[in-house]
């Protein structure tokens, strides 16, 4: 029967039409989502590539209390820029939580707070103690299909930025918490083609029909910095930090990774894969190496300036506390499908030290500040959601 | 294998799509959802590739995340074969009326099968995995993948038994003696 049946199987299969792959998508969607994942997760789903990571000498830290918050403590641990993250409506930092009006599907935490998306696509901000709405980005931008524009929310200080359909056309608008003001500009595209690819101090990177645009949100002036045709998504703003802008460039032999005050000029990151990152400092670069171990570039040499210590967890490092400290997230298995727990550490590239802060989180309920929605999962189609038990 | 190679990747992805491709249609049944597997797969080969090392680990990987993908996403969406039928390969003309019964009786009994009885099905007797490496693609151990041929193929053997009285006897008979 196995010659029958491997005979039947395969004449099954040998009338099915040939399939066309995008292999150029793959490649694309692979290091769009790396660079993604380089941030922290993607798709509710943990990082399963960075192997480079530090988690040694491991301390246990008493974060899991999450006592009530006090106002001032708060105030404190949003300002110091420490870790946090979201599960439902409760948000924690710090040994601290407290709770926001709606369940938070997507946030990012500022100097003052967080400033969150709900399952409508409402905007909210909240610094533990008052919350109002301060925008919409719909409901398409909080239940994204695979390959949706990725950054809904970017965050830089105490200002958030976003793509705006408060007033039914798109708008960029930049929320700054620390005053509760906010200021917009009209998109000139739609919604599903205008993007906020990056936000650093009172200058944000926004992406319509006119090309890629320097906005300055202090005296509305507008700057093109790439054409329309000049066109990389993602990968042509990877971060914006101190006047510094992180990119990938398109070179005869392959693409490079870049950074300098503009498009014109700047160091190119020798050796590395990958970059997603520029610490708070403008010191250095977050990236991988082409065995997908992290390190830290120099942003004015392009030099490889550290290696992040190697440990038999995979680990994430998704958040920059300062130029030397880091917070991460490490997953025990490979295969990113099984995950089901993840703990969040903070780290220090001076001494390869971890200390572990929220341990054995559940991955379905945890939302880790990264500014987009977890992706629909995997394919959009397919059978009618009919319960069945498997056998 | 070192570092993350787009032309390397590409290399091997064309030369391992068609095949599969096809694999990917058994565990599912419909051409496009099985192509929308194996681009998704694919694309998560080419994540892991720094660390695959061989074209055979790339390969092993990728048959991983479409039968974990494929199982998973039926497990959430209930299993019963609703899509067994939708965009049937088209086979070209004058095809043997037994064969094509054949083929039919094939395509209805997986469509009856639990995802995972239809994986190891599929692994063990199209991809002519082994047991071992069934169970890696599964994510399981190996007496699971025993278990869950045996349980497969007992199933095709129930899907079977009205039709024994027809054109594939000469199956029927194989079926019974593989499985007793």
């Amino acid at each position: 029967m196995n010659t029958n049946l491997n005979e039947l199987l395969s004449a099954e299969t040998d009338a099915l039409p040939e399939a066309k792959f995008d292999y150029n998508r793959m490649v694309r969607d692979g290091n769009r989502r790396l660079a993604r994942k380089r941030v922290g997760v993607v798709s509710g789903l943990a990082a399963a590539t960075v192997a480079g990571a530090s988690v040694l000498s491991v301390v246990p830290m008493p974060w899991q209390a999450n006592p009530p918050a006090s106002a001032s403590a708060l105030a404190k641990a949003f300002a110091d820029n420490l870790p946090t993250y979201a599960s439902g409506k409760t948000v924690y930092i710090d040994g601290q939580s407290f709770e926001v009006d709606h369940k938070i599907v997507s946030f990012v935490q500022t100097k003052v707070g967080v400033v969150y998306a709900d399952g409508e696509g409402r905007v909210w901000a909240s610094d533990g103690e008052s919350e109002e709405q301060v925008g919409l980005i719909g409901k398409k931008a909080v239940t994204p299909e695979i390959g949706d524009p990725a950054l809904i929310l970017v965050a830089d200080d105490s200002r958030v930025g976003w793509v705006d359909l408060s007033n039914d056309t798109a708008e960029f608008r930049v929320f700054d918490q620390a005053t509760n003001e906010s200021i917009s500009t009209p998109a000139s595209a739609a919604p599903n083609a205008s993007f906020l690819r990056g936000l650093d101090g009172e200058s944000a990177y926004v992406r319509d029909s006119r090309g890629l645009i320097l906005w300055n949100t202090v005296d509305g002036s507008t700057t093109e910095l790439r054409t329309r045709s000049e066109n990389l998504g993602e990968r042509e703003l990877l971060d914006a930090e101190s006047g510094l802008i992180l990119r990938e460039e398109p070179r005869k032999a392959g693409t490079v990774l870049r950074i300098g005050e503009s498009y014109d000029s700047g160091a190119t990151l020798k050796g590395a894969a990958n970059a997603w990152d520029i610490t708070p400092g403008g010191k250095y670069v977050l990236g991988e190496g082409g065995g997908d171990s992290a390190g830290l570039w120099d942003v004015t040499t392009g030099e490889k300036v550290a290696d992040l210590a190697r440990a038999d967890s995979l680990f994430t490092p998704y958040h920059w506390i300062d130029d030397d400290t880091y917070a991460g997230l490490s997953t025990d298995l490979v295969d990113e499908e099984l995950v089901t727990e993840i703990s969040l550490y903070t780290c220090k590239v001076s001494t390869s030290k971890c200390e572990v802060g929220y341990q054995t989180l559940p991955i379905k309920e945890t939302v880790l500040p990264l500014g987009y929605a977890p992706e629909k999962p995997f394919p959009s189609g397919g059978p009618s959601p009919t319960p069945a038990p498997e056998n | 294998m070192d570092g993350r190679d787009p032309r390397a990747f590409t290399d091997f992805a064309k030369a391992r799509s068609t095949a599969l491709h096809r694999m990917a249609y058994l565990m599912v049944g419909d051409a496009s959802l099985a192509q929308d597997l194996v681009q998704e797969a694919l694309t998560k080969t080419y994540m892991a590739w720094p660390r695959l090392h061989s074209h055979d680990h790339a390969e092993a990987y990728t048959r991983k995340a479409i039968t974990t993908t494929a199982i998973s996403w039926f497990r959430r969406k209930g299993w019963k074969g609703e899509r067994a039928t939708a965009n049937p390969p088209e086979r070209p003309g004058h095809e043997h009326a037994e064969a094509v019964e054949q083929q039919l009786w094939l395509r209805s009994a997986l469509a009856e099968l639990p995802p995972r009885q239809r994986a190891a099905i599929t692994l063990r007797y199209f991809a002519d995995l082994s047991e071992a490496d069934t169970a890696a693609a599964m994510n399981c151990a190996v007496g699971t993948v025993e278990s869950q041929v045996s349980a497969g193929l007992r199933k095709l053997r129930q899907h079977l038994a009205p039709h024994r009285q027809h054109s594939i006897a000469e199956l029927s008979d194989n079926l019974m003696v593989v499985n007793s």
